[in-house]
């Protein structure tokens, strides 16, 4: 079985997502570039075009806690584990590493560093040192720890700090160190080991400290009230003077200085960046609705830009101007689950990627929630991010102080099989102690427009169901008219066909979408349902009965059940190919194979599945269980897996879909792969071991043309270097011209089509206007031009047939050819000479004297 | 920075017609201005050149009307005894009138001369035309017998006899010079050849009723009679084939007329209106209402104008709208003036420019609406005040709902209704008790509802009027209930019947029942359905065949 073989031989790789929010991005000197830390990856992106230049990844993927800006050429990486690495990100060349005793004798060994502050100034400091944050083994927060630079030595500043990106911070010299804990602010004067001050904050705890650039002793503090205080002369015998800014409502996230320390900026989960003037703290400037809450907030040395980074993965550029200028969002737009900073807001895994994801059909990308209320669509193979679909339309309501607002959300995406249609559940759904009253569920319907190449809201639906949807289906078939779709919900124990219909009068050319019919089943909770491959029959499942139901006529058909399958159907799928005949059906504990045909059960398979999906492509299903992570293969008349692969991820799988290959796969016997997101938000694929290799040698290829760009603008790049043209210059049926044309010819036809013959004007009315479209406006030029064409293909098809009958014309075609070399005013005179010839060229060159004839005719 | 998305108001559609382009273009011709005429006007006739005057037919007299200016222009009076059916020549010259005198009589049209009377009917000629060449014309009388005339020598060509009632309709066409068409009380519709020998019909069609007007599409193809409640069209190219029926009113349809280069056909009728169909598929389009009945009707080309004709002797014309380009500009420039000085009362005024000719087009300032403004400056109590006022209480209901959905989203509705006192309570409370049965707002007004009873109910028993309605919610949603469970009693007892019915369809269509019933099926029944093979299950053919194939390998 090569099938077989090729399946076991596979391997899960992540092809995109993962968060770029963990840290905060960093620029270089001169502003150029954003480095930007995920996990074990360093990745360069351009200012100017927002586009990756380059990816570093440290040897043996040790995850970074951060890194520290040098030069353009070299960057300090410092990892978890207390490697100190010196890379040149151009070349990607590591120039040295060194590694920090992790064990210094006496102390309980250093587990794991989170964090890693290096002075950009190294004069004036006594004692060259640096500072990194990390947890010792017995130890459930951080410890601040100061290192010298020569010799590593580590001696530690302060227990307990808080565990945050944002709760150390140093004066560029290196001199002045602040940390945080809870409620409490500690700073040090480097110079002078003993001398360290405490300051408390009362009973508002702090999230984030700043030290001011030129100011000594001076640094600014925000807290979950989100007031900022700035601190002044902290290190002085009498109490520090504070100054009180308080614009934020939500805890404060990060805090930075301009480089001249004239302004400061603050950013929190109102989604607003609100820049103060520090010596003026009543004279401040907010940049509102910047999209998701802002996770870290970073300034350019040169003052040119400010990255703001949200909780959505994309990292906005601000300029001097409070203009947003650029932004890095190619990465998937993972929703990140609201409010971690009020303190109870629990990451629900449940939350992320509802929708699943899809395959959009009219370009093969990925379709997956986005940020909330959103839909984006995600290029796989180029791992970019292409598009967003604004589906709820709302602006996005941020936390109150005290509560998560919750926003709406993307639940349900069906496309039908032609792409022109796309239907969307969306739900905002209230906690369960409020019964869910204040809820809202919309079912929408989009139409993609040719012309705009988007989709367009067609139809809302307002509370199609009681209670959220379980299943949004289209049926899968070509044709537009009487399509339908499916929706159930579990509560109100029915579903919906839903059907096209249109405007009956005669102006009418809108079209909507309509109820046409809720069947229930025995007051069962209606459950998932599943069209079959030719949208003929659709399986519904009601509790542990499955039901079929005839798409003609709307009617019940049949139910399966089975007295030993007591559980409920979870979600059921259709066979696609050969097995199309048999319905897949996941109960908690088992997997279910009904037979429509014979209406009879087919095989039961004790396995736990979370979620399978059928490959349209041949007879292939792959199915993951979330509690074990195993993917199974297998064939839907056979019981025994085809291949079995043992954790495949580390985080749970929320959906799986098959994606048609490009044409790399072939080999292999696949025709599609499989691709799947965890609850990490990483979207994996499983693919043959040669080609994960050759992926990554893909994306250095692209990102080093990148770099080659990186300075140009992004419409520049658009702009190709050399332009080669394939197609003929005098191309014959001008048909890489006559799209409008060909359009107008169109509209002309659709005139004669669609009026009723009694009310037609004669037919020569339409005749000229028709021809007309259908031939290419042609100028003087164009058609010397032409004429000149003409003569030599028919000089050479007549060449070419001399050479096998040899005769006299051999002579009149070599004087056209002479001619013809000679200048434009010649050649026209060739035209009457070479008319002669025609009579025995070849059936090329008659198509293209008959377009000419009719470019004389109508010009 | 994203802009504020803008509150979402739902525009729910109207229960009225949906406005199609047809209702706009028809909708632009004005209030008709009436007219009072004598007796009740026969008929109507607009000539075909400009400026296009109407011939009006009505007692003993011809009078003719100017369409702009509605003047009467010229007087035909020469008639002893009643006049009909006045048409113009296809020139616009010539006027030919029947009449109750049994003859037909020519007349100059600018000079107002009789020029030719053409004696020879026994009866009064209600209808006559001219045929479209030859110095020809034709009359429809009383003693059914149509008759076509010589002009110059006031001969008679031909006489059609072969209906056996009054002919009271009939039309020439335009494209083929040798037909013409007669509609009769005796309920047929026939086609004649002027060149065929035997002075026989062509074609005749029953219209099955009295015909009152014929018309012949342009084109000589599509025959429109109208008789009685019904327009029957008939495509005369296949003989007389009964293409349609068009029964739109409800009394006696009396005048026929085609209109926007015809492509829209116009019929009145007895019982006041006017109707609009269109060519392709005849259906209706527009409705003109009237304040009689009406016995005829005139459109001029182009739509300019319509005449319409009543049996009460009242000339309605109603014109359309001027669209030329001066006016245009004179009305946007009024337009302007009013609209700055508006704003200049309310709004500070942000340009001033001069209107030149070739003006900088002031760039639109939207602000929006208030209560936008409100939620986005988070004002949640000022956004619930703005959307309570008189205005979206009587006129916009919609957009305090949406207002209160977004609130509610925002988790802002607790706070938008919290501390109100005595007039702004009673706003909230007269909006729920006006709109709260609405089914489109229930389900929000009801929250709201809800919430303001939990806030509110301590304070219960300090104003007499606010308690007032609290009562009157109360009664409100009491009604409401009532409603609902009758609703549901109704819905209970007809799913009874449908049920009912549908189970008589499964015995009688289905007898084996087992179809529908749901079947519980263990392995071992499984076998035996699968043996004989009774599922339902027939649209998945590809494989069952290829199992079938299966088989077959297998026993051979």
């Amino acid at each position: 079985m090569i099938l077989e073989n090729s399946l076991k031989s596979l391997q899960v790789a992540v092809k995109g997502g993962g968060n770029l929010a963990t840290h905060r991005p960093l620029f270089s000197p001169d502003g150029s570039t954003l480095f930007v830390i995920q996990s074990c990856k360093v990745l360069s992106y351009s200012t100017s075009t927002g586009l990756l230049i380059s990816k570093y990844t440290t040897p043996g993927a040790s995850s970074i806690a951060n890194i520290h800006v040098q030069s353009p050429e070299s960057v300090l990486i410092f990892t978890t584990t207390g490697q100190l690495l010196t890379v040149n990100l151009v070349s990607n060349e590591m120039l040295g590493m060194r590694q920090v005793n992790l064990c210094p004798k006496g102390w309980t060994p250093i587990g794991l560093f989170t964090n890693f502050l290096y002075p950009s100034l190294e004069a004036e400091l006594s004692h060259p040192h640096f500072l990194a944050v990390g947890y010792p083994q017995d130890s459930a927060l951080p410890v601040l720890y100061s290192i010298s630079t020569e010799e590593l030595m580590i001696s530690k500043l302060c227990w307990a700090i808080l565990p945050s990106q944002h709760s150390v911070a140093m004066s560029p010299s290196g001199r002045f160190v602040v940390a945080i804990q809870e409620t409490s602010l500690y700073c040090k004067d480097m110079n002078e080991p003993k001398n360290c001050k405490w300051h408390s904050s009362g009973t508002r705890k702090f999230t984030c400290v700043a030290v001011h650039p030129t100011i000594e002793w001076c640094c600014a503090t925000g807290d979950d009230s989100g007031r900022i205080l700035i601190w002044n002369n902290v290190m002085g015998a009498v109490s520090p003077a504070k100054t009180v800014c308080h614009w934020h409502t939500l805890p404060v996230a990060d805090l930075a200085f301009t480089p001249e320390g004239s302004q400061m900026l603050s950013g929190g989960g109102e989604c607003t960046l609100v820049k103060w003037d520090v010596n003026d703290t009543t004279n401040k400037r907010t940049l509102p609705r910047m999209g998701l809450p802002i996770r870290h907030v970073t300034v350019c040395e040169t003052g040119e830009f400010v990255g703001v980074s949200h909780a959505d993965n994309c990292i906005q550029l601000v300029d001097s101007y409070n203009k947003i200028v650029g932004a890095v969002k190619n990465i998937t737009q993972a929703v990140v689950p609201e409010a971690t900073e009020g303190g109870d807001g629990v990451l629900n895994n449940t939350k992320v990627f509802q929708a699943g994801i899809q395959v959009d059909p009219n370009n093969g990308l990925l379709v997956l929630n986005g940020r909330p209320g959103w839909l984006q669509c995600y290029d796989f193979i180029n791992d970019k991010h292409v598009y967003a679909l604004d589906v709820c339309q709302q602006n996005y309501v941020t936390a109150e102080r005290h509560k998560i607002v919750p926003n709406a959300e993307v639940t349900h995406v069906a496309f039908s099989k032609n792409g022109l249609w796309m239907g969307v559940a969306e739900a905002r759904l209230e906690d369960a102690d409020n019964t869910g009253k204040y809820s809202e569920i919309k079912l929408k319907f989009w139409k993609f427009d040719k012309t705009k190449q988007m989709f367009v809201l067609n139809t809302v639906v307002d509370w199609p169901h009681e209670t959220p949807l379980t299943t949004l289906k289209i049926q899968p078939i070509t044709e537009q008219d009487g399509m339908l779709a499916v929706s159930s919900s579990s509560k109100d124990s029915k579903f919906k066909f839903w059907s096209l219909v249109s405007d009956p009068s005669i102006h009418g050319k809108s079209e909507w979408w309509v109820c046409e019919k809720s069947p229930t089943y025995k007051d069962e909770p209606s459950g998932p349902l599943g069209f079959s491959a030719d949208g003929s029959v659709l399986a519904a499942g009601f509790g542990k009965i499955l039901t079929l139901w005839d798409t003609d006529s709307l009617d019940f058909r049949l139910s399966l059940c089975h007295q030993r399958l007591t559980e409920r159907i979870n979600s059921l799928e259709f066979g696609q190919n050969v097995s199309s005949h048999l319905i897949l059906c996941l109960t908690p504990s088992n997997l279910v194979v009904w037979d429509a045909i014979t209406s009879s059960l087919l095989w039961v398979a004790p396995v736990s599945l979370d979620c399978i999906c059928v490959d349209p492509l041949s007879n292939l299903v792959a199915g993951i269980s979330s509690t074990t992570n195993h993917l199974y293969f297998f064939s839907p008349d056979d019981p025994s897996p085809l291949a079995v692969h043992k954790s495949v991820s580390k985080s749970k799988v929320l959906s799986m879909t098959f994606v048609p290959n490009h044409k790399q796969m072939e080999s292999v016997g696949m025709k599609s792969t499989v691709l799947f997101v965890n609850s990490s938000q990483e979207l994996c694929a499983v693919l043959p071991k040669k080609y994960i290799d050759q992926e990554d040698g893909d994306i250095l290829r692209v990102s080093s043309t990148d770099a080659e760009n990186s300075g140009l603008t992004a419409y520049a790049q658009m702009v190709a270097e050399k332009t080669v043209s394939l197609v003929e210059s005098t191309d014959k049926w001008g048909s890489n011209k006559t799209g409008s044309s060909g359009m107008k010819a169109y509209s002309i036809l659709r005139e004669m089509m669609d009026a009723s013959p009694h009310t037609m004007p004669s037919a020569t009315y339409y005749c000229s206007q028709l021809l007309k479209t259908l031939s290419k406006p042609t100028s003087d030029h164009h058609r010397l031009a032409q004429m000149e064409k003409l003569v030599t293909s028919s000089s050479t098809s007549s060449k070419r047939k001399t050479k096998l009958d040899e005769k006299a014309q051999k002579s009149n075609s070599i004087v056209s050819l002479g001619r013809n070399a000679d200048s434009k005013e010649t050649s026209l005179q060739n035209v009457s000479f070479s008319t002669a010839l025609l009579q025995s060229v070849d059936l090329d060159s008659v198509a293209n004297e008959n377009t000419t004839w009719i470019d004389k005719i109508f010009t | 920075m994203e802009t504020f998305k803008k509150t979402y108001v739902a525009p729910f559609q109207k229960s009225s017609v949906p406005i199609s382009p047809d209702t706009l273009y028809w909708k632009k011709f004005t209030p008709p201005i009436l007219l009072k005429e004598v007796n009740l006007v026969d008929f109507i006739d607009v000539s075909p050149i400009e400026p296009h005057f109407v011939a009006v037919t009505c007692s003993s007299r011809v009078q003719l009307y100017h369409p702009i200016t509605r003047m009467i222009h010229k007087n035909y009076n020469r008639f002893k005894e009643a006049a009909y059916g006045a048409v113009f020549r296809n020139d616009g010259k010539l006027l030919l009138a029947g009449s109750d005198e049994c003859a037909v009589k020519l007349f100059e049209v600018t000079s107002k001369n009789l020029l030719r009377v053409f004696k020879g009917h026994q009866r009064a000629v209600h209808r006559c035309a001219f045929l479209p060449t030859d110095n020809q014309i034709v009359s429809f009388s009383d003693d059914k017998a149509v008759i076509q005339w010589d002009i110059p020598t006031e001969k008679i060509i031909h006489k059609y006899e072969g209906h056996s009632d009054y002919v009271r309709s009939g039309t020439v066409v335009d494209s083929n010079p040798n037909l013409i068409i007669s509609g009769s009380y005796d309920q047929t519709v026939k086609l004649w050849d002027k060149r065929a020998q035997d002075n026989k019909e062509m074609i005749s069609v029953n219209h099955g009723s009295p015909v009152e007007s014929v018309i012949m599409s342009p084109s000589g193809s599509l025959l429109f009679t109208a008789g009685l409640t019904e327009i029957r069209v008939w495509d005369c190219l296949a003989g007389g084939r009964l293409l349609s029926k068009i029964s739109q009113h409800h009394k006696t349809i009396t005048c026929l007329r085609f209109a926007t280069n015809c492509k829209r056909l116009l019929s009145a009728s007895l019982d006041r209106h006017v109707k609009v169909y269109d060519m392709s598929t005849f259906e209706v389009v527009h409705t003109y209402d009237y304040s009689s009945p009406i016995l005829s009707m005139g459109i001029t080309p182009n739509d300019k104008a319509l005449i319409v004709g009543m049996t009460d002797g009242i000339i309605a014309i109603s014109r359309k709208e001027e669209e030329s380009a001066q006016d245009e500009v004179s009305s946007e420039q009024i337009g302007q003036h009013e609209e700055s000085g508006r704003r200049r009362k309310g709004k500070k005024l942000y340009s001033d420019y001069a209107i030149t000719d070739s003006g900088v087009k002031e760039v639109e300032y939207s602000s929006g609406k208030r209560y936008d403004t409100y939620l986005r400056k988070f004002r949640y109590s000022k956004a619930l005040d703005e959307v309570l006022s008189d205005y979206y209480y009587n006129q916009h209901p919609a957009a305090t709902v949406a207002v209160i959905q977004e609130l509610i989203r925002r988790d802002g509705l607790k706070t938008a209704l919290a501390g109100r006192q005595g007039r702004q309570l009673i706003r909230v409370l007269r909006f729920l008790v006006k709109h709260l049965r609405r089914q489109r707002f229930m389900r929000v007004l009801l929250l709201v509802a809800h919430t303001l009873c939990d806030m509110y109910a301590k304070e219960v028993g300090q104003d007499a009027t606010v308690d007032q309605l609290f009562l009157r919610l109360c009664e409100e949603i009491d009604g409401e209930v009532l409603y609902m469970t009758e609703l549901l009693e109704l819905q209970g007892s007809l799913e009874m019947i449908v049920a009912g019915g549908d189970l008589v369809r499964d015995n009688g269509i289905h007898s084996l029942s087992s179809a529908s019933a749901p079947v519980i099926i263990s392995d071992s029944t499984a076998k035996t359905q699968q043996a004989s093979s009774t599922s339902p299950t027939t649209r998945l053919e590809p494989s069952k065949k290829a199992k079938e194939a299966v088989v077959v390998k297998l026993k051979s």
